[in-house]
């Protein structure tokens, strides 16, 4: 048994409250494997890691044992403040004894004493099996490729460049501007679309560090965090770039809502996107106009709130009244969404400037009047309980923006996952922007219906992350597994004993087993920068060749053997 | 009495991160309960989950992710099938099947956790210690 040291923290007495540390100190000494125990009354101060490493110099042990605060906690200084000290990372081991003991069995010292022991075995235990994995480090290549070249694409592309990193903005239409370029004005600032965007697309444009590429699709996909491989078709001609890491703005699309409210059957049954259009043109022309909102969303199969189409009624509703003096504007809702300070005002502005708002009942959906045209709408009044009948010659449908049908062909390609409705996944709630892949980030509304303000920040916010992804001229493997508390490194296997069966490529997610043919054997290879750590591969391997050396099978088995020791 | 013993095994991310946010709020959780963290359900495979009730727990709980939000993919659909297919042994071995009980959670879930806590262990000691100690006395066969 490797000689251990046990340091338990009273976190000035959080710890040290609920579970006699004295005896619990005594106690843990019984293993044969710890050479000395020490009490200190926090971890989490500069000299007190320089105290214990003294400590843990003078008693000559091998590995160390931390029972403090949780994972969460203060865990990654402790560690880091170790290993500055010389200790290696594996031989550390960190016990909570605080969030998962102290706080949570207050009403029972006993419990709590014979579950910190408990504890303490497992980790004591579990640390003479830990290893570490070997770490890679590639260079890495200071490029961004960026997806989708509308308010998203273009902030970030915007951030990037004035940060000095080579952009490659990819477009699938022909222009920048996304779906600015289809609408007249934006909310709240009332500016128009086209002067939105116009900074941006002009600095990109005079930039020699960004490159536009429009028509463009790409056709294949591969590598990691740090170098990614792209190859892509753009105005009929290949292109090869490769990258370090990927800010996908691809954007949403807005929903056509045939057969409701007999869109497509009636003329002047139109969404806020013919609208904007007609706004665009100057060939807007109503008395009076009737908003339906929720028109296809917030239903059974489509149960969320895009969260722009209210915001964007009240505009249009604003802008028809403003352009054509004496026409009235009606808003049928279901709810009015418009949250935050600014959005609220905007709606009490509208209120004050005479626009009607009547809410309905998902289950009495208004009904659209006239035979060849638009004659009225009737609609039951949920507030007042009675069917009103307004006369109407326009009817315009706010529609969701719904998820591009593209998104899961470029989520296969990439290996991203999409949610239920098919848009892109981010890693909820612990790391925003971030997909399941390192190095390919998310923002605007291919990760969730947002405005173009919204998109705008969420742009910078990826291209930031992006940015410190590639600060260094290097990434190393381990340092990707954004863990606290545990650097879980990398799955490894064993080249003598594989048998080359191909489970772990099975069930890998993240293309990183391959099987690759040595000596006319076929073992399987993992390649430490797609890898998570995610011990899959681990469960399925049946001879135990696969590993991951932080948390492997015999460190995990003595945990459980350890759990109970001998509890009463 | 002969207090049970509650083995959790936990995936990093929800389940890990409701446990944590329950610790620090200070929410009373059962003190025979231990947990083991892996980073995905996905690890456990049904030789762990057996080691458990061959080192001496009463019950076995699996935390994960819900489906949709494994961040590795398969995990969850993993542990699923694991318990499906321990709980088939544990009945030859002659322990009830419900001392293997897998629950999901959100992220944000940390109530949920605490009270699947607590009920999962009432269920256990309701039933008791595991009694068998060798292939003569079998439980679920005497029920």
């Amino acid at each position: 048994m490797a000689k251990t040291i046990i340091f338990l923290c009273r976190c000035f007495g959080e710890i040290g409250a609920a579970i006699d540390l004295d005896h619990l100190g005594e106690r843990v000494k019984e293993d044969g494997a710890v050479v000395a125990t020490s009490i200190v009354d926090s971890l989490c101060l500069p000299e007190d890691i320089k105290n214990v490493a003294s400590l843990i110099r003078e008693s000559g042990a091998e590995k160390v044992v931390i029972g403090g605060c949780s994972p969460f906690g203060r865990a990654d200084f402790v560690i880091s403040g170790l290993t500055r000290e010389g200790i290696e990372r594996e031989n550390i081991g960190i016990v909570d004894l605080r969030e998962a003991c102290s706080w949570i069995h207050r009403d029972d010292p006993q419990g709590a004493v014979t579950k910190a022991w408990n504890l303490l075995a497992m980790e004591t235990g579990a640390l003479e099996h830990r290893k570490r994995s070997e770490d890679a480090v590639i260079k890495v290549r200071p490029e961004v490729m960026i997806i989708g070249a509308g308010p998203a694409g273009l902030a970030a592309a915007r951030s990037l460049i004035r940060l000095g990193i080579r952009v490659h903005l990819i477009e699938r239409g022909g222009s920048p501007g996304g779906m600015l370029n289809l609408i007249s004005h934006v909310y709240p600032s009332g500016e128009s679309a086209g002067e939105k965007i116009a900074p941006y697309v002009e600095e990109i444009e005079k930039n020699t560090l960004a490159v536009f590429y429009p028509k463009a699709k790409i056709t294949s996909f591969k590598g990691f965090a740090g170098d990614f491989k792209v190859t892509l078709n753009a105005n009929e001609k290949e292109h090869y770039i490769r990258v370090g890491a990927v800010i996908i703005a691809s954007g949403a699309r807005t929903l056509l809502p045939y057969g409701l409210y007999r869109y497509g059957n009636l003329k002047n049954v139109i969404t806020q996107m013919e609208l904007e259009r007609q706004f665009i043109k100057g060939t807007v022309n109503t008395r009076s106009a009737v908003f339906i909102q929720c028109a296809g969303a917030r239903n059974h199969d489509r149960p969320y709130c895009a969260t722009i189409c209210c915001p964007s009624s009240l505009k249009n509703a604003m802008r028809v009244m403003e352009e054509l003096p004496g026409a009235k504007v009606f808003v049928l809702h279901r709810d009015i969404m418009t949250p935050g300070s600014v959005m609220e005002s905007y709606y009490r502005k509208t209120l004050s400037q005479g626009v009607q708002f009547i809410r309905f009942e998902e289950s009495t959906p208004p009904v659209v009047l006239g035979e060849d045209q638009v004659r009225g709408v009737e609609v039951y009044d949920a507030i007042n309980g009675v069917t009103r009948k307004i006369d109407a010659d326009l009817v315009v449908l706010s529609t969701p923006l719904v998820p591009n049908e593209e998104n899961r062909k470029l989520a296969d390609m990439l290996n991203l996952q999409l949610d239920r409705y098919g848009f892109f996944s981010e890693i909820y709630p612990l790391h925003p922007l971030e997909t399941r892949i390192d190095g390919v980030f998310i923002c605007g509304s291919a990760r969730w219906p947002v405005s173009s303000d919204q998109a705008i920040v969420q742009g910078e916010g990826a291209a930031i992350k992006a940015a410190s992804l590639l600060a260094g001229k290097e990434i190393s493997a381990l340092s990707l597994s954004r863990v606290p508390g545990v650097k879980t490194g990398h799955a490894t296997v064993s080249k003598d004993s594989c048998t080359g069966c191909g489970n772990c490529v099975s069930v890998c997610t993240f293309e990183a087993c391959r099987l690759q043919k040595i000596d006319g054997n076929y073992i399987s290879r993992v390649n430490k920068m797609r890898c998570k750590a995610c011990g899959n591969c681990v469960a399925v391997c049946p001879n135990g060749t696969m590993q991951l050396p932080e948390i492997n099978y015999r460190a995990t088995g003595e945990m459980i053997r350890r759990a109970f020791g001998d509890m009463q | 009495m002969e207090r049970v013993k509650i083995l959790g095994i936990c995936c990093n991310w929800s389940p890990f991160a409701c446990y944590n946010a329950a610790g620090m709020t200070g929410k009373k959780m059962p003190s025979n309960f231990r947990l083991i963290r892996v980073m995905c359900i996905g690890r456990i495979n049904q030789a762990l989950i057996l080691k458990a009730f061959e080192f001496g727990a009463d019950g076995v709980i699996l935390l994960e992710c819900k489906d949709e939000d494994c961040r590795y993919g398969p995990g969850p659909e993993v542990g699923h099938e694991n318990v499906k297919r321990v709980r088939r042994i544990l009945h030859l071995l002659g322990i009830k099947q419900e001392r293997l009980v897998e629950c999901t959670f959100g992220a944000h879930d940390k109530e949920e956790l605490v009270r699947a806590l607590w009920k999962f262990a009432g269920d256990i000691k309701a039933m008791g210690p595991v009694t068998i100690t060798n292939g003569q006395r079998s439980e679920g066969l005497r029920r």
